[in-house]
């Protein structure tokens, strides 16, 4: 892991323990006989900053301590063009979290079935997979199943839309 | 042989299909019939846990009912916050009698406590189906013989005696409060979770706990605890000899109550179709020889009796937490 | 009670109806346990009305069957794709699902197989005959004592992957900051629920996990440019461990199931403790502690033994004081007092075949689930080779079926969706998730615990270490984080002498 990496993060959880540590005053504390709400998070809160804390201040003594390697310079044309190139991964992760998201959205208005059918062969798709026969089938059979396994026989109720 | 498969790729296709198609009409089939109430398994929720005193008499009273009812009637546990997770859901629920509550005292104190934005009138009350009441459990080894030496040491020694409950704004909480308020002590309470108190008392952790019968008659009946006092007020079957608090010298009965209920604007014929078969369940053998071992009360309450019955809890439940300063 | 009696009250177990729903309810409980989501304790609660149908020893055999063989399921997912079936199982991912990516997920899966099936005999023997001696040790732990447990799970288990220490504390500390989400445990007061309902009961568990290991696995597995090294077919003979492999996990399993055991005895997460306290172990006590966290066998065989060890242990306080700790003994007790049945101390007096025929039943199906587990040791390896464009999917769904189930909210999807992006992002900044787990699962017992110590105690803080128990504790925290710091310098010290000589 690059100290750029711990230095980013580190200051994230700095970010985050502070305006944690922050939202939780408006909890009472209360006294020792009877600890309020706030004493606990309070602590989780203070030893998180503390943490976080120390570990960029390392990171930042390293990164003084290396020199900097000396990078080539790229014009940013080119640059962020290699960058989305490095990141092609990415790009797909980035449409099946929007994918998801739509999914869990649509959930409750179409119905949760007819979703999971659709997320299955959009994401098999998504994955690869070539054609579309396979991925329907496949759908459909765990459709099926997880339909006759949790609703019809464990008698799990799951969100049903306007169409089924 | 390459062809052949194929075929039988494609018939298996159009068969599922074809079955999908079936359960897609099956569905909007029930979904649209004017049959009458109940065309599908009615599903009762429960605030707490499974396993604990309200969940096994929920599915047994479930189980007795549904023999009637001509569609099972299911129990399906929704917990949290206290129980403000489930009576949230019921109330956004459709109206349709397919969702229900098992009420209890619970909607009192989550109204009271404001931690729901509505109170008893939100519900449709079915029916009451009975009371349990709540029991001052002390270890085996408590120097105190009856509940009057309780008291009074309790009042000699205040906030030395630490009483568990299950839960904070629960019905064993309220019971303390209301003692401490009406006996003049100072009483630390503990709150425990399902199972945990008792293990504090017979480990000797806290001097005293406030339970339901359902969850100490076990290790009453083992000897490893003994009950000072019950809250309600008539002693109960499993114990004829423990006193209630009334017979010990302190004004205070203040029950757990149980029942069934629906969300507000319920269709009434869905009431007057349940109600009597709650009734007939309560007033079983079965109902009534299962509910007194677990030394709770059977008393069925039709709907407007219950709903009389719940508004009055209600406005003891205020004063008893206004009067400890919990009033929010 | 002569030997005799207890001998002829086992074999009630043997006949036809209850050897048939202990089958069922193994099978079933197989089942569930290997779908992730549903925990053994929604699963029993589902077939309670089933089992009033069947009387109290058949009924009562069937729900015990469910508990132990979700206990045994719980760790295929895990090992094959890194979802974890149940919260003991989390532990697993660790080493199960990279052993797996090397083509050893059968002997993976035999080995957690065989570890369950030794640590549930041993656990049934034990209790069979320590019941009412070491129910009466889990009295002496109350509240002060828990807090201190707590502590030195934090303590012990921050070193859990053996990777940077401080990170995995901030980890834990971000885990518990999330278990104080939603209604205090004492006071109950809303925290940091922001006004949604469901969250005012708690972030869940099981959302949480499948998010963060299941999804945020299928967002690694979809940006990985290179594709995974294509698994080749195995022979039937390397599905199951070899000789070396069995070597390795003797010595694990033996202390996974008393460990597992002991820790079973406790309230709060009990089986999920004991894997992960079992985990640590081994890597602490292994020759090569590199190999862990990239497939070491005994990062499987000893927290499958620990976790189903605990839920024999579980058993001991619910059967000999009829308290249930854990909400799955809740259930059964819930089960037993529908069928009419106390559990408590009299429980072998009065009915002995319920008892006995209980017992016999954990044994029995003990050795049906090994039976029924090792020929599907041979059908889940070869999932492995599924493509994973049709893998995936069917993860997606399992996971999203299984948050929603468990508590029929939408919130807890969404829960999971976020788990799972923040999950991968984690991973990229080299963020271990495991003590993040760690902390969920500590959080509520360690908050509820040091609040009523204090309440308890009008306020004193000393009665956090005041209590015998307590000091022990508090003193092996201490040196496990003294030791680390004093021990390096002392042997540099060492070697440095030794150079100068």
């Amino acid at each position: 892991m690059t100290p750029r990496k711990v230095i980013t993060s580190s200051l994230m959880l700095i970010l985050f323990s502070v305006v944690f540590l922050v939202y939780t005053t408006r909890y009472p504390i209360d006294n020792w006989e009877s600890p309020g709400p706030a004493v606990f998070p309070l602590l989780l809160g203070a030893i998180l900053l503390i943490m976080a804390t120390s570990q960029f201040v390392r990171a930042l003594w390293i990164c003084h301590e290396q020199p900097r390697p000396a990078g080539e310079k790229v014009p940013w044309v080119l640059a962020i063009q290699r960058f989305l190139k490095n990141n092609q991964g990415e790009t797909k992760v980035f449409y099946l979290t929007v994918i998801l998201f739509l999914y869990i959205l649509l959930m409750s208005w179409i119905g949760f079935f007819v979703c999971t059918f659709l997320l299955a062969i959009v994401s098999s798709r998504l994955m690869e997979a070539k054609g579309w026969v396979r991925p329907i089938v496949l759908s459909l059979a765990i459709c099926l199943f997880c339909f006759f396994l949790f609703e019809a026989w464990i008698k799990l109720s799951f969100p049903r839309g306007f169409l089924f | 042989m390459k062809t052949n498969y194929r075929i039988f790729r494609n018939n298996l296709v159009l068969a599922t299909l074809f079955l999908m198609a079936v359960l897609f009409v099956w569905g909007a089939g029930s979904a649209f019939a004017a049959d009458p109430w109940p065309v599908k398994q009615v599903e009762l929720i429960n605030p707490f846990g499974a396993g604990g005193a309200a969940d096994i008499q929920a599915r047994k009273l479930a189980e007795i009912i549904s023999r009637d009812l001509g569609q099972p009637m299911i129990v399906r546990n929704v917990t949290g916050a206290g129980g403000a997770i489930a009576y949230n859901e019921v109330n956004r629920a459709k109206k349709d009698g397919y969702t229900l509550i098992w009420y209890s005292g619970a909607i009192n104190t989550l109204a009271v406590r404001k931690q729901v934005q509505y109170d008893y009138n939100a519900f449709e009350p079915i029916a009451g189906v009975g009371i349990e009441t709540v029991s001052i459990a002390v270890s085996k080894n408590a120097p105190w013989k009856d509940f009057k030496e309780f008291i009074a040491y309790a009042k000699a020694n205040p906030g030395k005696v630490t009483m568990g409950n299950s839960g904070m704004g629960s019905v064993t909480h309220m019971v303390p409060l209301a003692l401490a308020a009406k006996a003049g002590l100072k009483i630390t309470h503990v709150p425990f979770g399902q199972g945990l108190a008792m293990a504090a008392l017979m480990g000797g952790k806290i001097d005293a706990s406030s339970q339901h019968p359902a969850e100490v008659f076990n290790q009453v009946k083992a000897g490893e605890v003994r009950i000072l006092a019950v809250s309600s007020e008539k002693r109960i079957n499993i114990w004829p000899d423990v006193p209630t608090m009334k017979e010990s010298g302190v004004d205070l009965e203040f029950d757990q109550w149980r029942g069934i209920a629906a969300p507000k604007g319920t269709p009434l014929n869905i009431v007057d179709k349940l109600s009597p078969l709650v009734k007939k369940a309560v007033e079983s053998k079965e109902w009534i020889d299962f509910a007194s071992s677990l030394g709770s009360t059977p008393r069925y309450l039709p709907p407007s009796d219950f709903a009389k019955f719940v508004a009055a809890v209600d406005k003891e439940t205020r004063e008893i937490m206004a009067e400890a300063g919990l009033l929010k | 009670m002569s030997d005799q009696g207890i001998f002829s009250y086992l074999l009630i177990t043997l006949q036809p109806a209850n050897v048939i729903s202990c089958f069922v309810g193994a099978l079933l409980g197989t089942l569930i346990g290997v779908l992730p989501g549903l925990g053994p304790a929604a699963a029993m609660a589902l077939v309670i009305p089933l089992t009033l149908q069947l009387g109290p020893t058949a009924g009562l055999i069937m729900l015990a069957g469910i508990y132990y063989g979700s206990m045994y399921g719980g760790s295929t997912t895990s090992i094959l794709v890194n979802v974890p079936g149940e919260p003991a199982s989390v532990v697993t991912t660790l080493d199960g699902y990279q052993m797996a990516r090397k083509g050893r997920a059968g002997a993976a899966l035999a080995v957690a197989a065989i570890g369950s099936f030794v640590a549930g005999t041993f656990s049934v023997i034990a209790l069979q005959f320590f019941a009412p001696l070491l129910a009466r040790v889990a009295l002496e732990f109350g509240p002060a004592e828990y807090f201190a447990l707590t502590v030195l799970g934090v303590v012990l288990l921050s070193n859990l992957t053996g990777k940077s220490r401080v990170r995995s504390l901030i980890m834990m500390m971000a885990g518990l900051i999330l278990s104080t989400v939603g209604t205090d445990p004492i006071g109950g007061l809303e925290r940091f629920s922001f006004g949604i309902d469901t969250a005012q009961g708690g972030i869940s568990f099981i959302a949480i996990t499948t998010g963060i290991f299941g999804i945020a696995e299928v967002f690694e597995l979809m940006a990985a440019r290179e594709k995974p090294v294509e698994i080749l077919p195995v022979k039937f003979r390397e599905l199951y461990p070899n000789r070396a492999e069995m070597r390795r996990s003797v010595a694990p399993i033996a202390r996974g199931s008393v460990l597992g055991f002991l820790i079973g005895l406790l309230p709060g997460p009990a089986a999920t403790m004991a894997s992960f306290a079992s985990y640590g172990m081994e890597r602490s006590i292994s020759k090569h502690p590199e190999e862990f966290g990239n497939g070491a066998i005994e990062g499987v065989a000893g927290p499958e033994a620990a976790n189903n060890a605990a839920s024999g242990g579980a058993m001991i306080p619910l059967l000999s004081l009829g308290l249930p700790f854990t909400p799955a003994t809740a259930v059964l007790l819930g089960g037993m007092l529908l069928h009419g049945i106390t559990p408590g101390p009299f429980l072998l007096r009065d009915r002995p075949d319920v008892f006995w025929g209980v017992i016999g039943s954990f044994y029995l199906g003990n050795a049906m689930l090994l039976i029924l587990n090792l020929p599907l040791v041979g059908i889940f390896a070869k999932l492995v080779r599924v493509p994973s464009r049709y893998l995936m999917p069917i993860i997606l769904i399992l996971c999203t079926i299984g948050t929603y189930g468990d508590n029929g909210a939408l919130f807890d999807v969404w829960v999971m969706l976020g788990a799972g992006v923040i999950g991968y992002v984690m991973r990229k900044y080299g963020y271990q998730p495991a003590p993040l787990v760690v902390g969920l699962v500590l959080g509520p017992m360690m908050e509820r615990s040091f609040r009523q110590t204090l309440i308890i105690s009008g306020g004193r803080i000393e009665s956090l270490w005041e209590p015998p128990i307590c000091m022990v504790i508090w003193g092996v925290a201490l040196l496990a984080i003294l030791l680390p710091m004093v021990i390096p310098p002392i042997k540099a010290g060492m070697k440095g002498r030794l150079q100068n000589r």
